[in-house]
This record gives structure tokens, sequence and C-alpha cells, in this order.
């Protein structure tokens, strides 16, 4: 007799491994799973982009074109 | 009422942080933060404590006057509040009292035990905030309200990342790519065949020697977690061989700065070795930010390394794959490998380096050239090996020879550890910028008089005023910032990185993976340090 | 000793101090009070924390490890609790089931749910650091601060 069952990791069901993780994966699942507050991996990096492009235009305002 | 009392800590934090902002604007501390010599940063901490404070208290405001939510505002700014703030807190603490308080107890623990202990141990704020992080995690644990803001440490150090991206030019790139790309192409290749061979050797499982040198070879845990699935690792050999590669790298974190300064690499050399030997990415950066806080040569030398690395691991997934795929019969393509997993932010990373290549951060009217800066800033000051030399210079009357106006500035660099105007005159710009101009100029005068064999200094001395004043010299006031704000970025990243090294994960080390992973870290270790003293030369870095 | 216990929960991880629980209880307990067996195996969640300071990977990387050590420790459970089916004829009446959280609270939970008034779990035995033996799972040992205040019923602990 075999028994076999498989063990969860319990965070939710979206985004595993088998499956692309889709855009609205479930959030609880990437905060467990990967240690991160983003719902995907392409969202992380691109908003870490946007953020540094808008601290670079800040930091050129405030020190290159107004003063 | 019950949210009210979760964001009870908030509410403490963004507090604490406007009532010392009061207290500093008031000018209560300054002999204190004189003595912790922090105070040239009273206007940063100022700022940032009234920035961050009202920011916390309207979150926590927010946070308990509504239910939490699911909308993007929720996720990223109001429920990760808590954890950023706490970890802003920290690097705050950490680089304003901590690190000048251990250096402080550390000279005065000279005179005991003979040697510094943080110039041994390479006490700096970047080491100090990742084992802060490390210590916290492992007695009380991350905080509850904290623990979704910890989660953004890694998205933060992506952006550092990124903002690091404008601190290169093309001949840099160029000189360090090809560097890494033979470096670390050999040494992964290396590593890789010399970890399979050792396991053959032992009679060790394929599975637990295709992940072991995987992370031995590539880039730590990241390469263990990559290709434990592809060639179906046990449970134990995932465990022991993660325990071990933590553990190796948070020692080879301490120990490699230190060899690197005893045998006196310099910059360029420091990074390859530090970018080559150290198995995960977080630890080279922090022995980089260790070898050299001051300015950022080591740092941005390592990190092209490792961006080498993270490119070199797709590949070494599909090799292994290869190697297992039989076994396995798990069939891996390349676009699932290397498109799919493709690492965007490091697009960002070149993206901000052609925009810096393009000439946007330089002053107008000064393209990459000849701007001065002499306002307060941590990292335009000399390094303190730099300065010991000169203040013993001093001592024994080494400047004797110089004129009265010469022996004010040098006195004054010593004084202020960087060429700068008055601390006392830093509200009145103009006259600020003209002191600090007037000494830059005297300075370079007293380079010009030793040229000219008028007055004798020895080489250690004139190279210590050269850079200080190579510091004042090139840097337009856009890239020091957006250095500035990098370096803060990397401080934040890394102690929420320590807060991810549970003492679980490190009391795993042992078993075979901690017999084969010594020695083939160790060989890869001695073996790097040999050839990067032999090939690299120092890269003249801007 | 009949009908003293009603249902025992065994708890074990295929180690050497859990196999003298297995054979206490399906040698002597089980036999002595007809007691109904569940065996519990219970997954550490803490691998989850096992990726260290790793952020170069992606999601989907993190995603996929943690499918892999799911599964693969399935298996080995399974392969355990056929270790356990083939050694004891007893074992063939008993309820097997595997959880996932933190150890002591994982089998005071179960414990509570299923009704039990007994737990057996091995000794506590000194981990050897130098050694070259490897154990299935993570080395972490469940505390007796952590057990105790938590306990539903009497805990044995096998000889």
């Amino acid at each position: 007799m075999t028994k076999k069952k498989k063990v969860v990791i319990d965070t939710g069901d979206a985004g595993k491994g088998t499956s692309e993780i889709a855009e609205n994966a479930n959030t609880q699942e990437m905060e467990e799973r990967a240690l991160s507050v983003f719902a995907s991996e392409r969202n992380e990096d691109i908003t870490a982009l946007v953020l540094c492009l808008i601290t670079t235009f800040i930091v050129l305002l405030f020190t290159k074109w107004v003063v | 009422m019950s949210r009210t009392k979760e964001n009870i800590p908030v509410f403490i934090m963004g507090g604490l942080l406007i009532v010392y902002g009061i207290i500093v604007q008031t000018g209560v501390l300054l002999p204190l933060l004189t003595y912790l010599h922090v105070h040239k940063s009273m206007d940063l901490m100022v700022t940032m404590s009234f920035v961050i404070g009202v920011i916390a208290l309207v979150g926590a405001v927010i946070n308990s006057s509504k239910e939490p939510g699911n909308s993007v505002f929720d996720r990223f700014v109001l429920q990760p509040m808590g954890g950023i703030v706490l970890l802003l807190i920290m690097a705050m603490a950490i680089r304003w009292y901590l690190e000048p308080l251990v250096i402080i107890m550390s000279k005065s623990l000279h005179a005991t035990l003979g040697f510094d202990v943080y110039k041994v141990l390479n006490l700096n704020y970047v080491v100090l905030g990742l084992l802060a992080g490390v210590l916290l995690t492992n007695t009380y644990g991350i905080p509850k309200f904290a623990a979704a803001g910890v989660k953004c440490a890694r998205f933060v150090l992506k952006m550092g990342v990124i903002m690091l991206g404008a601190r290169y030019s093309f001949a840099e790139l160029a000189k360090l790519g090809v560097y890494s790309i033979w470096l670390i192409g050999f040494f992964v290749l290396g590593t890789v065949f010399l970890v399979l061979w050792l396991g053959n050797i032992f009679k060790q499982p394929k599975t637990m020697t295709g992940v072991l040198s995987a992370g031995m070879g590539v880039c730590g845990v990241s390469a263990t977690v990559a290709v434990a699935p592809v060639v179906k690792a046990k449970s134990s050999e995932m465990a022991y061989t993660i325990g071990t590669i933590l553990s190796f790298g948070i020692i080879c974190m301490f120990i490699f700065p230190t060899i690197g300064k005893l045998v006196g690499m310099n910059a360029v050399q420091f990074g390859a070795w530090a970018g080559t030997g150290i198995l995960n990415s977080a630890q080279v950066a922090a022995a980089a930010l260790a070898f050299n806080a001051v300015d950022i040569k080591t740092l941005k030398v390592a990190e092209i390394f490792n961006i080498t690395r993270v490119l070199f691991l797709p590949v070494i997934v599909l090799v292994l794959a290869t190697w297992f795929g039989k076994e396995s019969g798990q069939k891996l393509s390349f676009k699932t490998v290397v498109i799919d997993k493709f690492p965007i932010f490091i697009l960002g990373f070149l993206l901000l380096f052609i925009l810096s290549s393009a000439g946007l951060f330089s002053p107008p009217e000064h393209y990459k050239g000849k701007y001065i800066d002499v306002s307060y800033n941590k990292r335009t000051e000399v390094t303190p090996e730099e300065w010991e030399v000169l203040n013993k210079a001093m001592q024994a009357g080494a400047f004797k020879e110089l004129n009265e106006s010469q022996m004010m500035a040098v006195t004054d660099l010593i004084h202020q550890r960087q060429i700068a105007g008055n601390f006392d005159e830093r509200n009145d710009k103009t006259k600020f910028d003209q002191v600090g101009r007037a000494r830059m100029s005297e300075l370079e005068g007293v380079l010009a008089a030793v040229k000219a064999k008028q007055v004798r200094l020895s080489k250690e001395v004139g190279s210590a005023i050269k850079h200080a004043i190579s510091q004042v010299h090139k840097k337009s006031k856009t890239v020091v910032t957006l250095t500035d704000c990098m370096i803060w970025f990397f401080a934040f990243g890394l102690i929420g990185l320590g807060m991810q090294i549970t003492k679980k994960a490190i009391f795993q080390a042992g078993g075979w993976p901690l017999v084969i992973g010594v020695i083939s870290g160790v060989a890869k270790a001695t073996l790097s340090f040999f050839i990067v003293l032999w090939l690299v030369k120092d890269v003249v870095l801007k | 000793m009949e009908n003293m216990f009603k249902h025992i929960l065994l708890c074990t991880h295929g180690s050497d101090g859990a196999r003298k629980a297995e054979a206490l209880v399906f040698t002597q307990l089980a036999e002595a009070t007809g007691a109904k067996v569940t065996v519990l195996t219970v997954l550490d969640k803490d691998w989850r924390l096992m990726t260290g300071d790793d952020w170069l990977n992606s999601s989907k990387t993190h995603a996929d490890f943690l499918d892999h050590v799911e599964e693969q420790v399935s298996e080995e459970i399974a392969d355990d609790w056929n270790r356990i089916l083939s050694i004891y004829a007893k074992a063939r009446s008993a309820d097997f089931v595997q959880h996932t959280g933190g150890i002591a609270e994982t089998i005071t939970t179960v414990a509570r749910q299923l009704g039990c008034d007994l737990i057996v779990i091995g000794p506590y035995r000194k981990t050897k650091r130098l050694t070259l033996k490897m154990e299935k799972g993570l080395r972490d040992r469940m505390k007796n601060e952590v057990l105790h205040p938590l306990l539903p019923c009497p805990l044995m602990i096998a000889p």
C-alpha cells in the first residue's frame, strides 16, 4: 500500500511554479514565497526603475535645473 | 480601536523622528554630534527626520482609520509603511550614531588590544546594518508591524543597483566588463567542475553535487534555489547546501576586506576579488562597501562582477539541466530559463548608464569637467587612512615649510577631513563656497610647491592632499546627490536582507556539502586572489 | 492499560529518535490500549526562510523552489510512511496525516482537532555538529518551552 499526499506550504494557489505568474496573482502568495510585495517580478523591476527615474528627476530638478 | 493599537509602533516612530528633528534643529545636540564627527550631516538629519516622521504619522493615521484594503496604495504604501520606517530609522541610527560610536570605542580599546576592532572587522555602517538585521530576526524576530515593509528590501537594493548605473563611463564599463567576463567565466566553470569532481571522488549523489556546484560556482544561495528544482535535489541536500553556502559567505564577508587591506589591494583589485570569490551577491556588495565606504570605486567594480554572475546563472542552470536531463526527464528550453527569468532591473541599470553617458548629470557649463563642490558630504572626505597620515604629519611638524595661508588650509583639511567652508557659516552659501574654494586653491598651491621642490612632503601626504582635491573636483552636484541616494538604498536594502538570514539556515551547515564546499570555496578564493593580484591592474575610475 | 487511551498521535519524521517512538507505539501502546493511532509528519514551515538573503532570483524561481521542496518532502514522507507500514503490521490500521507549520504548534493543533488523548514523540537528541551524516529536513529541534504550554493532552517521550 502506498500512501502519498502532497504537502503544501500554504500560501494560496495563484502563481505556482508550474504556471506563469498572472498579472493579478495572489499578493499573499508573492509575499510568503518570494518575500516581495509585488504581484510579479516584472512589476517589481519596472516599479524600481520608475522610482529610480523619479528620484533622478527630482535630484536633477534641485541640483541642476532649478539652481 | 484595535487598528489604532496595531499602529502604535508607527505612531511612536513617527513622533520620535519629529521630536528628534526638532532637537537637532535647535542645535542642542551639536556638542554630541561634533564628538561623533557627524555634525556636518545635521541638515540632512533634520530634513530626513521631518519628512519620514510626517509620512509615518500620516500613514499611521490613515491605517488606523480605515479597513486594510487591496488597492495599489494599500499594498505598496500603507501596509509596508511600518517596516520601511523601521529600516530607515535603523539606517539613520547606525550611520550617525552606532558607526561613530564603534569607531570611538575601538580607538579607546586600541591601547589594551593593540589593534582597532573596527578596522579588523570592517565595522562600517554597511556591515553594522547587515549585522543589526541578522541580530533582530534571530533574537526578537521581525516585529509584526514591520513584516510587510521588510520585504521591500530586495526591491530597494535593486533600485540601488539601477542608480549605480549612473556612475560608469563607457571606458570603465568596457574594461571592467572584459575583466569580469573572463574571471567569472573561468571561476564559475572551474568551481562547478571542481565540485562535481570532488563529489565523484567522495562518492556523493549527483543531485547533491549539482546544487552545491551551482551554489559554490555562481552566486550562492540564489543559484542553489534556482538549480534545486532542475536537478531534483533531496530535502537534506538542499538544506545542508544552503546552510553551508550562507555561513561560508558570511565568514568571507568579514575576512575578505581585512585581507585586501593587509596586502594593500587597490579598489579595482579588491572589487574583482570580492566579486569572484564571495558567494552571495548581497555579501559582495557589503564586502565592497566594507573595504571602502567613503568613495564607491570598489562597489562599482564589485557590482559589475555581480551583474556578470547574474547573467551567467541561466547558462549554468541550462548546463546542469542538460547534465541531469536524462534522469529528471525534464526539458528546459532556452526561453524558459533565459528569457523568462531575465532580470529586467539590469536594463534599468543600462538605462541610467546611457543617461549618464549622454551627459545628463554633469553640470551644463562643464561637461564632466572642472565643477567644484565644496559642500559637506561624508563621501567627499579623505579616507580614514589618509586622514591619519595627514594628522601624524601635522603632529610631526612636516608642514613647517608652508606659508601661513597654506598652513591654515591644511589645518582645516585635517579638522574637517574634507575641503569645505566653515561649519558656522554654512547658512551663507556664497561665503561658504568662497572659503572652500580658497582653501582648495591653497592646497593646490601646496602640491605645486612640492612639485617645484620648494617644499618637501612625504609621498603619502602628497597623495592624501591630492585625493582631497580630487574629491571636490570632477563631481557634479547631481552625481554626488544621486550617489548618496544610491548609498542609502544599499544601506536600507542590506539591513532588510540581513533580516532574512536566519540562524535556522546558518546552523544547517554541515555534512558532505560542508566538506566539499569548504574545499572548493577556499580553492576558489585563494586562486582568484592570486590571479586578481597578477592580472588586474588599476583601471582609472572617475 | 486497556482503554486508557483512545486516540494516540504519533509524531515522526523518520529520525533515529522518532523510530523509537514508532516502535513504542506500534509494538506496545497500540496493542495494550487498543487505541486508534494517527501518524503525523510535520513539514517545517521555515523552509521558506531557507532562501537566505537571496535577492537576485525572480519570484518565479522562488516559487519554483518552494514547489520543488513541497514535492520532494512529500515524496520523502511517503517513503517514510511506507517504511513504517512495512515494519509494523499494526500500522495498517493507522491514519497518516501531514501538515505544514511550526512543529510544536502543528502537533498540538492536530491533537486538539482529532481529539487525541496522548501524544508520543521521540527523545531529545543532541545534534552533532561535526558529522557527515545528513538527516532529512531541517536540523532545528522543537523547544520544550514552546511545546509544553500548548499541550492539550499528556505527552509521552519514547525512551
